[in-house]
């Protein structure tokens, strides 16, 4: 078979097992290593390392010491473009491009070849971070996430920007939240075990339905409106405190666009998120594996993928682990379906 | 720091004088104004952040009573479509009243 994506996966998937204070950074990679999830390793910067992205040269040795010893290869680290940090006003742009320099420097001290970043930038904020990616020889990944779309008018703006500028820094980071299939069978099951009323949560799933015959939004205002259509579900159905967190769910996690749409990026794409909610009879029941999977095969996609457990939000009663073996077995097999060897050795 | 806000603590469903609430995260006191402009200091997701308020009239160190925290929470990188995405995260306990003076 001809060799595929760099297995890996991205410690946010623990994020549970990390808030309850039963695991640290440190027994996070070194359990990810003992049960073979990677060889890749992503990690988030502010919410995984005290201090980021001001870094002591102790600490940042510590950290490398550490993912050395376990073998493991740095594959991207998260950043945040905090565009909405302060209450008085946004950032300017000069004060995100300093935001982002900041991280993307810490990345490279940390070993991290990659940094994904967030749709809060813009293209100029991009091309003005360039010569610091190209300085520091780290790459920038912009996050394809629900609710946004491959074929949004902001991606295809910055899909033309990186192309222009063909610099081999600028790219894309898919996340597969974007290309949903269906509603997360855990989270409906969240639901029931709150004591949801059952038609709710069926017309919770009818409206996403709806949504998703439509397909993605395509500006901010479609994205409020739906947004906005969920709270008042909530309110009109007795369950007001619930609005935004389904919103949130329903419209910002689980997205609409066609997992084809990836092929029109993937020349841009050096790192990517398999975003998934859980693992039913050795498959993911939210995002179809077997179509993503024949997408990233044809055309050749040979960087690294990190499996990204998002279904910590809403479940406290299956394992993560358990869940990203699940996972990671179910893509090596849709590989192989497409005559792709998953790389999970260096 | 600046992404917090909102602080609202109930006793029995009493709320306590918003004014008196503070915020402590690794020693250091915040007042509701001083958070929102805190946006270059950090609340690192597993420390303890302590939530101080005046108490109600009519409770007696030694009573129990339900407590309720809600929390107005931004996420300053997601735009909702209209404007910066803020969840309200809440609980409740029940836990006795002690005095501290």
């Amino acid at each position: 078979m001809i060799p595929g994506h760099l297995q890996g996966v991205t410690l946010y998937s623990f994020t549970r097992l990390f808030h309850d204070r039963k695991q640290t950074l440190e027994s996070l990679i070194r359990e990810v290593a003992e049960r073979k999830l990677g060889p890749g390793l992503e990690i988030i910067g502010f919410s995984s390392f005290r201090g980021f992205p001001n870094l002591s040269p102790d600490y940042v040795k510590e950290i490398r010491t550490l993912i050395d010893q376990t073998g493991l290869i740095p594959t991207s680290l998260a950043a945040n473009a905090d565009f909405g940090i302060r209450r008085d006003r946004n950032l300017t742009p000069q004060e995100a491009v300093d935001y982002m320099a900041a991280q993307i420097k810490a990345a490279k001290d940390l070993g991290f070849p990659l940094v994904r970043v967030q749709i809060s930038l813009t293209p100029d904020d991009m091309e003005a971070l360039l010569p610091i990616a190209e300085k520091l020889d780290v790459k920038l990944g912009l996050e394809v996430h629900a609710h946004h779309s491959p074929m949004d008018p902001k991606m295809v703006a910055h899909r033309e920007r990186y192309e222009k500028l063909d610099s081999g820094y600028l790219g894309f980071v898919p996340d597969f939240g974007a290309t949903t299939s269906a509603v997360s069978p855990s989270l409906k099951e969240k639901y029931r075990r709150l004591g949801i009323r059952e038609d709710f949560i069926e017309l919770l799933d009818a409206t996403w339905q709806r949504h998703h015959l439509a397909g993605p939004p395509m500006t901010d205002q479609d994205q409020a409106a739906r947004f906005g259509e969920f709270i008042g579900l909530a309110h009109q159905n007795g369950y007001p405190d619930l609005g935004v967190e389904l919103a949130v769910n329903l419209t910002g996690l689980h997205g609409h666009a066609n997992p084809d749409d990836w092929a029109s990026m993937l020349h841009l794409v050096w790192h990517t998120h398999a975003k998934f909610f859980g693992i039913v009879n050795g498959d993911e029941p939210a995002t179809d594996l077997a179509h993503l999977m024949k997408v990233f095969c044809e055309n050749n996609y040979t960087g690294s993928m990190s499996s990204e457990y998002e279904g910590w939000h809403w479940n406290w009663w299956d394992d993560p682990f358990e869940m990203v073996e699940g996972h990671q077995a179910a893509i090596r097999k849709h590989c192989a379906d497409n005559g792709r060897a998953v790389r999970t050795e260096i | 720091m600046s992404s917090v806000e909102d602080m609202e603590i109930q006793l029995d469903g009493h709320s306590v004088e918003p004014d008196s609430i503070t915020w402590t995260v690794e020693g250091r006191t915040y007042t509701r104004a001083e958070l929102t402009g805190s946006w270059q200091q950090w609340w690192f997701p597993t420390d303890t952040a302590y939530m101080t308020g005046d108490l109600p009239a009519g409770y007696t160190p030694g009573e129990t009573a339900e407590v309720t925290i809600r929390l107005g929470v931004y996420i300053p990188y997601i735009n909702a479509g209209a404007g910066i995405l803020k969840i309200v995260e809440k609980d409740s306990k029940s836990l006795p009243v002690r005095s501290e003076n």
